[in-house]
């Protein structure tokens, strides 16, 4: 399809940076195309709030709410913890969300009959590739669009630029505006001072921590927590029945109150470079909800025995012990 | 092969990754069980757990009397540590 040609683009919304100047961009470079928001509700929560009139305000024609964490949860996080997933010393997180919204853009996108599906990520990240897979799989012959492939704009600083110039609204401010990943499994951080590597990360700075609190500020008494699983997969918490997102959900707030899971990493990344950034990941749920699974399929039966590891994957001495369960 | 790199790598929707888990499917029927955990200033600790299909048989594990025969393990090291052995006397010029 020629660019000429597109009329209806079905954006990948968050409503963050990249995404809210995306739709005045994609106006005034693709013919003022019609240009509809999605939303994919992994487990953000709180960032969904408001959405429906921030992007309309900033130009969409519409925005859908695409309802996706019981389907992330049960259909991709779980067969991962089934197979103890883990990227490097990366717990994974994004990486678990963009198939399944990658999924509904293009269902959507047929649908509503778009002539191209836009995402916001940048060309030097591993989520355009993830993103563009899915979309492939699903509508093989669907044009993408991405903007940072295409446009002059050069930093997160000449985005807000340019978002002022454009009169979209930013809850954002220069100092806390790290680039961030949230769902229900995890949040990221990364850009401003973590690009520094020799640089620790402030972890009381206001704006940053949102999933929990650091370990330094965690209370002095212990949380006990108990989890059943059957067949590999969380079943109930505390002896509570429950669907998996809801154990997650529940791990998410007792593990963050007591500063478990901050990850300091650099990865490396599929396009080529190393990537530091900071994860909090209060489950440190490859290790709470991992019964050990494929490791063990010689021995036939398993027992389901997590590897705790407490706070491993930090370089920082005081978050890097480790506590490795014997194989019962 | 590594689950891990499918996922992070955007090969989520392929054929591999579907067998993969069918594998682990299978290789989890029988992870069921309860753990329990202490959550501590950034530390999980275990607390202990159980599960009705486990191997673990504290007859077998025990430091005192049970049905495992100790004398068995003489003759499991010698074949086990065979290799050693053979090396150890090929260096040695030993080796017959």
């Amino acid at each position: 399809m020629d660019k000429k040609d597109i009329k209806k683009v079905v954006l990948a919304y968050s409503g963050g940076l990249d995404t809210s100047i995306i739709i005045p961009w994609l106006k005034e470079n693709y013919n003022n195309c019609e240009v509809i928001a999605v939303a994919g509700n992994v487990g953000q929560a709180d960032e969904l709030d408001g959405l429906e009139e921030k992007a309309i305000k900033t130009g969409a024609s519409k925005l859908i709410v695409a309802d996706l964490v019981d389907e992330m949860v049960d259909d991709v996080i779980i067969p991962s913890l089934k197979m103890g997933a883990k990227y490097e010393t990366y717990l994974l997180g994004t990486a678990f969300a963009r198939p399944i919204i990658g999924k509904r853009l293009a269902e959507i996108a047929i649908e509503e009959g778009a002539d191209a599906i836009c995402h916001g990520c940048t060309g030097k990240g591993n989520d355009q590739v993830r993103f563009e897979l899915a979309i492939k799989r699903f509508a093989p012959d669907m044009k993408i669009i991405a903007p940072w492939r295409e446009w002059d704009i050069k930093s997160r600083d000449e985005e807000i630029d340019y978002a002022e110039a454009h009169n979209v609204p930013l809850k954002i401010s220069r100092e806390t505006n790290y680039s961030k990943d949230k769902n229900l499994w995890h949040l990221s951080h990364e850009g401003l001072d973590l690009e520094d590597p020799a640089n620790e990360p402030d972890y009381d700075k206001p704006g940053f921590l949102e999933m929990g609190i650091s370990p330094f500020k965690a209370p002095d008494e212990p949380t006990y927590v108990t989890i059943d699983f059957e067949a590999g997969a969380p079943v109930a918490l505390n002896g509570e029945k429950m669907k998996a997102s809801a154990i997650i959900d529940g791990l998410n707030k007792l593990g963050g109150a007591n500063g478990i899971g901050i990850i300091d990493i650099v990865e490396n990344r599929l396009v080529g470079m190393k990537d530091r950034g900071v994860y909090e990941t209060p489950r440190r749920h490859h290790s709470v909800l991992r019964p050990r699974a494929a490791g063990d399929a010689d021995s036939g039966q398993g027992h389901p025995a997590p590897e705790a590891e407490a706070g491993g994957g930090l370089r920082r001495p005081h978050l890097q012990r480790q506590v490795v369960l014997p194989r019962p | 092969m590594d689950f891990a790199d499918l996922i992070y790598n955007g090969k989520w929707f392929s054929p591999v990754r579907e067998a993969l888990s069918a594998f682990a499917d299978e290789s989890n029927k029988f992870v069921t069980g309860t753990v329990k955990l202490k959550l501590y200033k950034g530390n999980i600790i275990p607390a202990g757990m159980t599960s009705p299909y486990t191997l673990y048989s504290e007859n077998l594990a025990t430091f005192d009397e049970s049905d495992y025969d100790q004398k068995d393990s003489q003759g499991f090291i010698n074949l086990w540590g065979l290799p050693t052995k053979v090396q150890a006397l090929r260096e040695m010029g030993k080796l017959k």
